[in-house]
């Protein structure tokens, strides 16, 4: 989630029962705007938490102008040389949170565009999504580089907006049925909660510019899916 | 600077000039209106030399001077300032846009459009072009830097007209302009439609019969979408207008799309608004009445004080230290959940009530509540283990009546272990769940063993509805409220931890042999409790106790040995006392058949018996004594 809306995003998040204490929250806030100042990053997004054994990781990610350029993930907590494994702890804790980003990662519809020239920016006049739109799994992307995107028939491409619809959507994921859509609040938020990857969130407030994802969580895939459905 | 000035010019104007004059002034950028004033601009040209030249010329506001741009060409030097031009002509002149000067010089006259237009048409001669650029000269340095922004954010404009022809080009440029500059002059509504009066007087000239060209051209219905050009361009421009977006010119692509969209979805607006509101109205009621619930009983204060006092956790207490942890449902959630707590201790009779949860579903989730009902208080449950036993005796007892041609099988399946009694074991409390705050509250069924112990096997997610089926295997018997009540019923088990010395057993109640079913399970807080240091929580784990029953693998909490009901059908066919007593010690000691291990010959039996340890793994320590006395009796005896 930005880090600019990070109060308001951990509020609309919280309903998946984890969230941030207090004294984290104000931390976090200053340590992010100084990162972003520091790494002069275009946007800093709060990724999430990591619960560990003993100490959590806090993961923040920078992005760069170019939406879907490879993004820079930084980390704080305390990482343990584990004597037992040959892998260093945070060569795992990396690549954990890259096959988090590159399985569950979601943005709507709409909320980036991607210009002739190439770079993806954030689309300013993107207002959020309606209320039939957000509970459908196809107005949802990866926020990725699309993977099936050439998979895909001839009939299916010409229906598709090249500037807006440029990554894979949820629709094909598999297995089917990973992905839970709900509603709160009334209808006045649509909260969305992976199960292959049990503690990503996403949240969305139709008609509002307001989005975003946070994992928190044990960095441990749900290898039972299949069968939990 | 020219702002200020404009509108005085403005003004100026439609005194002087009348009613030509308005449907220009009256336009806002909404509505760029090419044709009108080029349909105008002819009468204006024949006004022009009649009235407006003078009136334009002397202006005694003018304070830059600037030279009035008659419409008649040679009428150019009759202006009444033509010596301040004739300086800035040289400087002027080396300007590089030759069509952007003649732009330059719409914005900042917003009164002289009407002259500066006629200029750059094509009918009028060359003369008249050169004065039009002296003229601009003058406004060209007195609005140096509005014009500068204006040429730059006029540039892209001439792509819009992509008019062949350049005059025509200009023209519509400087009325584009013209009518930016005018509209934050005027508010009034433009009538499209407004032909210029006096317009029929005039006789159709080249020009405007280019401009009606133009203008049917941009009228043209799109055959594809049913869109024509000019009522795009005015909404989109009404929409940048509006909303005065930064970088406009950057998101202008993005603009054009979203204003073709939106001409598609209005069709809908009605319809599509009932549903998606409708749902969040309806909770929004349910949830008003929640607020409203606590209002509207005005009974015994006292009575209810003293009720509520018991009965209802301090949700927001606990909330609050549970948000230090990290661990929340976000502040106005937990204030629902009080309130929706609150709802189900006024409509029930309860002892005590607390939030035990909430539990993500796929497509709804559960909000646990856990109960304790009042003593003598419990609603009835519905028999149906009791009708289940009959009927599978009565089909025992058909099987036995058929013929014996088939060999019987001597296969009796284990008994199924019966539930604990209330205010027992895993079920000494009732919860209740509800989907969300506002919704009615739903009494989970008590929990049987068998359900424990497939749930123990089974890994399910929960939908959210609560007669959705478990599908899995082994087959788990029940439907989704039944699953549901036995991993509650797990996890308080496995998870309800509190410091050592909090909670005290009640009064010993006599010897714990006479207690049949585990004693020592009412506990109550310790009043002598003193808290133990932080330290000494976090550093080692034995300064904490479960304090709720463990499960046994059976699936209860008390051991329950079925042997003892085969006693009793087995006593029929026992003569002897003696022989009974060490039967039933053998058969106490069948209890493998309870912990699911294979069926074992009565010889094999008689061996196990001599294993004092033997089934003491599945049972927690305070009960382990009980049967170890036993145990070593048996061993004894045999």
């Amino acid at each position: 989630m930005d880090a600019d809306s990070l109060l308001l995003s951990l509020e609309l998040a919280s309903g998946s029962g984890q969230g941030l204490s207090p004294d984290r929250r104000a931390s976090l806030l200053t340590s992010l705007m100084l990162v972003k100042r520091d790494y002069r990053y275009d946007r800093v997004l709060f990724w999430g938490r990591i619960l560990g054994l003993v100490a959590d990781y806090y993961i923040a990610q920078g992005l760069s102008e170019d939406q879907l350029a490879p993004r820079k993930t930084l980390y704080r907590g305390a990482p343990l040389l584990s004597p037992q494994v040959q892998i260093k702890e945070e060569t795992r804790l990396v690549s954990v949170i890259d096959q988090i980003d590159k399985a569950v990662a979601i943005i709507p519809r709409g909320a980036l565009f991607k210009t002739p020239f190439g770079p993806t920016h954030v689309n300013r006049t993107f207002e959020g999504l309606s209320l039939s739109e957000a509970k459908k799994l196809s107005s949802y992307f990866h926020f990725r580089e699309p993977v099936e995107l050439k998979n895909k028939t001839l009939l299916e491409k010409a229906d598709l907006d090249p500037s807006l619809d440029f990554m894979d959507s949820l629709e094909h994921d598999i297995p089917k049925g990973s992905w839970s859509i709900q509603m709160e609040r009334g209808n006045a938020l649509v909260v969305l909660r992976s199960l292959l990857w049990p503690g990503l969130t996403f949240y969305h407030a139709p008609h509002t510019k307001n989005y975003g994802y946070i994992y928190v969580g044990t960095g441990e895939k749900n290898m039972d899916l299949p069968f939990m459905l | 600077m020219e702002d200020s000035t404009s509108p005085k010019q403005e003004k100026e104007n439609q005194e002087e000039l009348g009613e030509t004059r308005r449907p220009w002034e009256g336009k806002t950028a909404a509505s760029p209106q090419y044709s009108e004033p080029e349909s105008s601009e002819p009468l204006e040209a024949k006004q022009g030399p009649e009235t407006g030249r003078q009136s334009r010329s002397s202006r005694p506001w003018s304070p830059q001077s600037r030279a009035k741009t008659p419409l008649g060409g040679p009428a150019g030097p009759e202006t009444s300032s033509p010596a301040p031009v004739s300086p800035r002509e040289p400087s002027s002149s080396p300007s590089p846009l030759a069509p952007a000067r003649q732009d330059l010089a719409a914005p900042p006259q917003s009164d002289r459009t009407t002259s500066v237009i006629p200029e750059a048409g094509t009918p009028y001669p060359d003369p008249l072009k050169q004065s039009s650029d002296k003229r601009e000269s003058t406004p060209h340095h007195t609005s140096q830097s509005e014009g500068n922004t204006f040429q730059q954010s006029q540039q892209p404009k001439p792509h819009l007209c992509g008019r062949r022809d350049v005059s025509y080009n200009n023209a519509k440029q400087k009325e584009l302009r013209f009518d930016v500059f005018q509209e934050e002059d005027s508010n009034s509504d433009y009538d499209l439609q407004q032909p210029a009066p006096g317009g029929s007087e005039v006789a159709p000239s080249m020009l405007e019969i280019t401009i009606q060209n133009a203008k049917a051209y941009l009228l043209k219905t799109s055959s594809n979408s049913g869109f024509n050009l000019y009522d795009h361009l005015s909404n989109m421009l009404t929409k940048i207008l509006n909303e005065r977006p930064e970088n406009a010119v950057d998101i202008f692509e993005n603009i054009s799309q979203d204003v073709k969209m939106a001409h598609f979805s209005k069709k809908f607006d009605a319809l599509q608004n009932e549903n998606e509101l409708l749902p969040t109205y309806e909770i929004a009621e349910k949830q008003k009445a929640l607020f409203l619930q606590g209002h509207l009983e005005g009974v015994d204060q006292e009575l209810e004080d003293e009720i509520a006092e018991n009965a209802l956790p301090n949700v927001m207490e606990s909330a609050f230290y549970f948000e230090q942890a990290g661990v929340g449902l976000g502040t106005d959630e937990t204030y629902r959940i009080f309130l929706a707590l609150k709802q189900l201790t006024d409509t029930h009779p309860i002892q005590r009530c607390r939030f035990w949860g909430k539990i993500l579903g796929l497509e709804m989730n559960y909000i646990v509540a856990e109960v304790e009902f009042r003593e003598g208080e419990d609603e009835e449950e519905v028999e149906e283990e009791d009708v289940a036993e009959e009927r599978d005796n009565g089909e025992s007892e058909a099987h036995e009546d058929e013929e014996d041609e088939l060999p019987k099988s001597f296969y009796k399946a284990p008994q199924a272990i019966p539930k604990e009694e209330s205010r027992t074991g895993a079920n000494k409390y009732v919860y209740f769940v509800c989907n969300e705050p506002g919704r009615p509250w739903v009494k989970l069924p008590p929990v049987i063993p068998a359900q424990i112990v497939i749930a123990r096997k089974i890994k399910k997610f929960f939908t959210g509805r609560l007669d959705a089926p478990i599908i899995s295997y082994p087959p788990f018997p029940g439907n989704e409220s039944n699953y549901l009540r036995a991993q509650i019923a797990r996890i308080s088990a496995g998870t309800h931890v509190s410091p050592l010395g909090f909670y005290q057993f009640g009064e010993e109640e006599g010897e714990e042999e006479e207690e049949a079913e585990g004693g020592r399970n009412s506990f109550e807080e310790n009043p002598d409790f003193e808290g133990i240091q932080v330290i000494d929580l976090v550093e080692s784990l034995s300064n904490w106790v479960h304090h709720v029953q463990h499960i046994l693998s059976q699936g209860r909490c008390n051991w329950f040995n079925s042997i003892q009901k085969n006693e009793e059908e087995e006593e029929e066919d026992e003569e002897k006392d003696d022989s009974d007593y060490i039967e039933q010690e053998r058969f106490r000691i069948y209890p493998p058949g309870q912990h699911g291990y294979p069926q074992i010959s009565f010889h094999n039996m008689l061996l196990q018996s001599f294993n004092p340890t033997f089934g003491l793994e599945h049972m927690p320590s305070p009960m382990a004594s009980k049967y170890l006395t036993t145990y070593k009796a048996i061993s004894v005896i045999s």
